[in-house]
C-alpha cells in the first residue's frame, strides 16, 4: 500500500518547468529518499505535498484520495529553510506551532514536556528562541515537526546545520518513527545518510524522475560485477594469461594476506559469483570474498553527470 | 475539513504585541500627554481672564449687537453699523481696543461673525460672545414663531440646537489675516486627523514588519504547511487591528477619567481652596478667575459643542477602514522583500498618499467644504484622514456613507490583490522586486 501516489505531476514557474511529469509512489512505513542535485525540483514536489503550491496538472493522492486541506494535520514537515519566531519563548512557540497542526493546548503541552525531557532540553522552556544556538533551535523544530504524530513526515535536508552527535540523534529518531508506523520522505543530497536510513529512493534530475526503487535494487542495477577478495598465495597468478579475471587495487596486508578487487575479464562477463569463486580457488587461497556494490554517491554522480554530458 | 486556525493566529499576533514593553509604555504615556494637552487650554483661559478684553463691534445687521453684555472677560463698544472696517483695522489698537468684531449676517452661519485681533483672545471672550449671540438668535427664533407656531417639541429642539459661531481671525502686524485655531472644532479636526494618520502609519508598518519577520526568519514555510497563507495574512492584520483598538480603548478610558478629574478639580470651591492653599497665589484676580464657574462652563460647553460620540465612533470606523486598506498594501511590501532595509523604498510608495492626506487635512481644516476637501474625503486612500478633519465642521450623512462604501469596497479589493501576491512573495528569496515581478506573482496560479 502506498501512502503517497504522484501521477504525472507538472509544475511550471514562469517559463521554467520545475516538475516534468513526475510520477512516484511512496510505500507506507518506509523511509523514502528524494534525491537530486540543487534545483532538480525536490522542494517544489515537497511543497506540493504540503499544499503550499498546487500542481499545474497531474495529481497527488494521499492514501488513495486527492490531497485536501485537512491533510496538513496528518503531515509533519521540516523544511530546508526553517526558522522560528525569535522573540517568543521556546515553550510557548512550540505550543503555538503544535496548535496550528491541530493539537489542543493541553495535549500539546503534555507531549512537548515528554519530548523536551527526552532530548534533555526541559530547561529551555522559558528561554527566548533568540538565545538558542542553531543546533538547539533545530532540535525544537524537529520536535514540533513530529509532535502531532503525523502519518507522513517530510524532512527537507534535515541534517544541514546539525553537529554529528545531534545528526545521529535525529537519524535514530527518524528510524524510530518509521518503526512506529510513520512514513518518512527524506530529501537530501547527503548520500551517506541515504544509505543509512532510506529504504527506497527516487532520483530527480532536471525536473524528471530518472531512477526509482529500493536502495538494494538500485545498487544491484548499478553494480559493476566487482568483488573484493582477500587471499594468500601467488598474486601474479591472478594476472596470468590464463586468468579469467581482471585485477585492480592489489595491496599486501601483511602476514602473506593480499587484498584486491576483481571482476570477470573481457569476454567472460557471464560469470556468476560462484563461477568466479571456483576459478579463483584454482589460482589462490581465498580468505574472503565479497561483492562490491556501488555507493549511492557513485550512482548519483554517475547519473547526474551522465545526464549533463548527454546534454552537452 | 479542519477548523479554522484564524483565531489562533490572531491570538498570537495580539498577545505577543500587547505584552511588549513598548505597548505598555505607549498606553500609559499617551494619556499623560493628552491630560496635559487638555489641561492647557483651561490654564490658558484662566490666565487670560485676568484682563478684560475691549472689543469694538460693527453690527451691519443692527440686530444682534444689542444682546452683547459686558462681563469680566469682555467689554463691548458698539460702533455705528456703517462704520469703515478697513479704517478700524488700522486704528482699533490705537483707540484702546484689544479686538474688533464684524457681524454681517445671522451668527448661526459660518463666517458671518468675525473677531479680529493681533493677539489671540482668551477662549472665554469667544465663548461669552457666542453665548450672547446665541441668546439673540434664540430670541429671534421665538419671535418668528409668533405667527406660525410649530409643535412644541420641535420648537424646543430647534431653539435648543441654535448655535452662534464666531470666527476668530488673527491679524499679523502688517494687517494680513489668518484664521486662528482657537475654535474647538478646528482643534478636534486636526487632532483626529493626526491621530488616524499616526495610527494607520504605525499599525501599517507593524503589519509589514510582521510579514517581513516571518519571511526573513524562515518560519514562513513551517507556518504555511499548517495554515493557508490567506489565514496567516488576515490573522496578522486582524490581530494588529485589535492591538490598535486596545490601545485606543485604554486612551479613551484614561481620557474620560482625566476629563472628569479636571472638571471635578475645577468646581469653584475646590479650585479656589486649592489655589488659595498654594502659597503666593493670593492675587485675587487669579483666584476670582479660577473661582468663576464660567471658565469651567466655557471649556465644558465648548467641548460639548462637538459631537464626540459621532466623532469617536466614526474615528473607529475610518481607522479600521483605512487600516485594512493600508495593511493589505503593507503586507505586500513585507512579502516582497527580505530585509528591513529593502522594505523602505517599496513602503514609501504606499505611504505617499498618507503623507499627502495630512497636507490636504491642513487645507481641509481651513476650508472643510472645498471641492478638494470633498473629493479627498471620498477617495479611499485619503478619506479616513480627510473625513476626520471635516467631521467637526459637519458633513452630510450621504457623503459619509459614500466615502465609507468606497473605502470598504477598496479594501476588500486590495486585500484580495494582496493575498494573491503575498502567497507567492513570502516564498521568494533572492529576487529583485519590481512592479512587473509583483504582477507576475499576482498572476501565478
Amino acid at each position: 500500500m502506498s501512502i503517497i501516489e504522484a501521477r504525472e505531476v507538472v509544475k511550471d514557474y514562469s517559463g521554467h518547468r520545475a516538475l516534468d511529469h513526475l510520477s512516484l509512489s511512496v510505500p507506507e512505513g518506509h523511509v523514502y529518499g528524494l534525491l537530486g542535485p540543487n534545483g532538480a525540483g525536490k522542494t517544489t514536489f515537497i511543497r506540493i505535498l504540503n499544499q503550499i503550491t498546487r500542481p499545474d496538472s497531474g495529481e497527488v493522492l494521499l492514501e488513495g484520495r486527492p490531497l485536501c486541506p485537512a491533510d496538513v494535520e496528518r503531515i509533519g514537515y521540516l523544511p530546508e529553510e526553517r526558522g522560528l519566531y525569535k522573540k517568543m519563548k521556546v515553550g510557548e512557540e512550540a505550543v503555538y506551532l503544535a496548535q496550528l497542526k491541530g493539537l489542543g493546548e493541553y495535549e500539546a503541552k503534555k507531549r512537548l514536556k515528554e519530548w523536551f525531557d527526552k532530548f534533555e532540553i526541559s530547561d529551555w522552556w522559558d528561554k527566548k528562541v533568540e538565545q538558542l544556538s542553531k543546533g538547539m533551535a533545530q532540535k525544537v523544530q524537529f520536535i514540533v515537526t513530529v509532535l502531532h504524530e503525523p502519518r507522513l513526515l517530510i524532512f527537507d535536508e534535515p541534517f544541514s546545520g546539525f553537529d554529528p552527535v545531534n545528526a545521529n540523534l535525529l537519524k535514530r529518531e527518524i528510524l524510530a518513527l518509521r518503526d512506529r508506523g510513520a512514513t518518512v520522505i527524506f530529501s537530501t543530497h547527503n548520500m551517506a545518510s541515504v544509505e543509512e536510513v532510506c529504504d527506497d529512493i527516487t532520483l530527480i534530475n532536471k525536473s524528471r524522475s530518472v531512477l526509482s526503487g529500493s536502495v538494494a535494487q538500485v545498487k544491484q542495477m548499478f553494480k559493476k560485477n566487482m568483488f573484493s577478495i582477500r587471499f594468500t598465495g601467488d598474486a601474479a597468478r591472478l594476472s596470468a594469461p590464463d586468468s579469467r579475471v581482471t585485477v585492480t587495487d592489489l595491496t599486501a596486508e601483511g602476514g602473506g594476506v593480499c587484498a584486491a578487487l576483481v571482476k570477470p575479464a573481457e569476454g567472460c562477463e557471464a560469470m556468476t559469483a560462484n563461477d568466479l569463486i571456483r576459478h579463483l580457488l584454482g589460482l589462490v587461497t581465498l580468505v574472503s570474498f565479497e561483492e562490491v556494490l556501488p555507493s549511492m554517491n557513485e550512482i548519483f554522480i554517475k547519473i547526474v553527470e551522465g545526464a549533463n554530458e548527454k546534454q552537452a | 475539513m479542519s477548523k479554522s486556525k484564524l483565531p489562533l493566529i490572531i491570538k498570537r499576533e495580539y498577545v505577543t504585541r500587547v505584552r511588549k514593553v513598548s505597548f505598555i509604555v505607549m498606553s500609559l504615556l499617551m494619556p499623560i500627554g493628552m491630560l496635559l494637552l487638555m489641561a492647557l487650554p483651561t490654564i490658558i483661559a484662566m490666565i487670560g481672564t485676568t484682563d478684560t478684553s475691549r472689543v469694538a463691534v460693527i453690527d451691519r445687521t443692527a440686530r444682534y449687537a444689542q444682546s452683547l453684555t459686558d462681563c469680566k472677560a469682555a467689554a463691548y463698544s458698539l460702533l455705528p453699523p456703517d462704520s469703515d472696517e478697513a479704517a478700524l483695522r488700522t486704528t482699533y489698537a490705537d483707540s484702546g481696543y484689544d479686538a474688533y468684531m464684524v457681524i454681517d449676517g445671522n451668527p448661526a452661519e459660518r463666517d458671518s461673525v468675525r473677531l479680529y485681533s493681533v493677539n489671540t483672545l482668551p477662549a472665554e471672550v469667544v465663548s461669552h460672545t457666542e453665548d450672547d449671540l446665541k441668546a439673540a438668535i434664540k430670541q429671534e427664533m421665538m419671535l418668528s414663531y409668533a405667527d406660525h407656531t410649530p409643535a412644541l417639541d420641535s420648537l424646543f429642539t430647534q431653539v435648543n440646537n441654535a448655535k452662534a459661531r464666531v470666527t476668530t481671525i488673527n491679524l499679523s502686524e502688517d494687517g494680513s489675516e489668518s484664521e486662528s485655531f482657537a475654535e474647538i472644532g478646528t482643534v478636534v479636526s486636526i487632532l483626529s486627523a493626526m491621530l488616524i494618520y499616526t495610527f494607520v502609519l504605525i499599525t501599517g508598518s507593524m503589519v509589514m514588519q510582521g510579514v517581513m519577520e516571518e519571511k526573513s526568519n524562515r518560519i514562513i514555510e513551517v507556518l504555511i504547511s499548517s495554515v493557508r497563507p490567506f489565514e496567516l495574512m488576515m490573522g496578522k492584520i486582524i490581530g494588529i487591528a485589535l492591538v490598535a483598538l486596545t490601545q485606543l480603548a485604554i486612551w479613551l478610558v484614561f481620557g474620560l477619567l482625566a476629563v472628569s478629574a479636571v472638571s471635578m478639580f475645577l468646581t469653584p470651591d475646590v479650585a479656589a481652596a486649592g489655589l488659595s492653599g498654594m502659597g503666593g497665589m493670593s492675587d485675587p484676580a487669579v483666584a476670582a478667575a479660577a473661582a468663576d464657574p464660567s471658565v469651567v462652563a466655557d471649556v465644558v460647553s465648548r467641548l460639548a459643542s462637538v459631537n464626540f460620540v459621532q466623532i469617536i465612533s466614526l474615528f473607529i470606523v475610518y481607522f479600521l477602514g483605512g487600516y485594512l486598506l493600508y495593511a493589505s498594501l503593507f503586507a505586500i511590501c513585507g512579502a516582497a522583500v527580505e530585509s528591513p532595509s529593502d522594505g523602505n523604498s517599496l513602503s514609501l510608495i504606499v505611504m505617499i498618499p498618507i503623507f499627502a492626506a495630512i497636507y490636504i487635512a491642513i487645507h481641509t481644516m481651513q476650508d472643510p467644504s472645498s471641492s478638494l476637501s470633498f473629493w479627498a474625503s471620498i477617495f479611499p486612500f485619503t478619506s479616513p484622514i480627510i473625513m476626520m478633519a471635516r467631521l467637526p465642521f459637519g458633513v452630510p450623512a450621504w457623503e459619509i456613507a459614500l466615502s465609507l462604501v468606497v473605502l470598504v469596497g477598496t479594501f476588500i479589493f486590495s486585500t484580495w490583490v494582496a493575498a494573491r501576491i503575498y502567497r507567492v512573495g513570502i516564498l521568494m528569496y533572492g529576487k529583485k522586486v519590481t512592479l512587473r515581478e509583483l504582477a507576475k506573482w499576482f498572476n501565478q496560479k
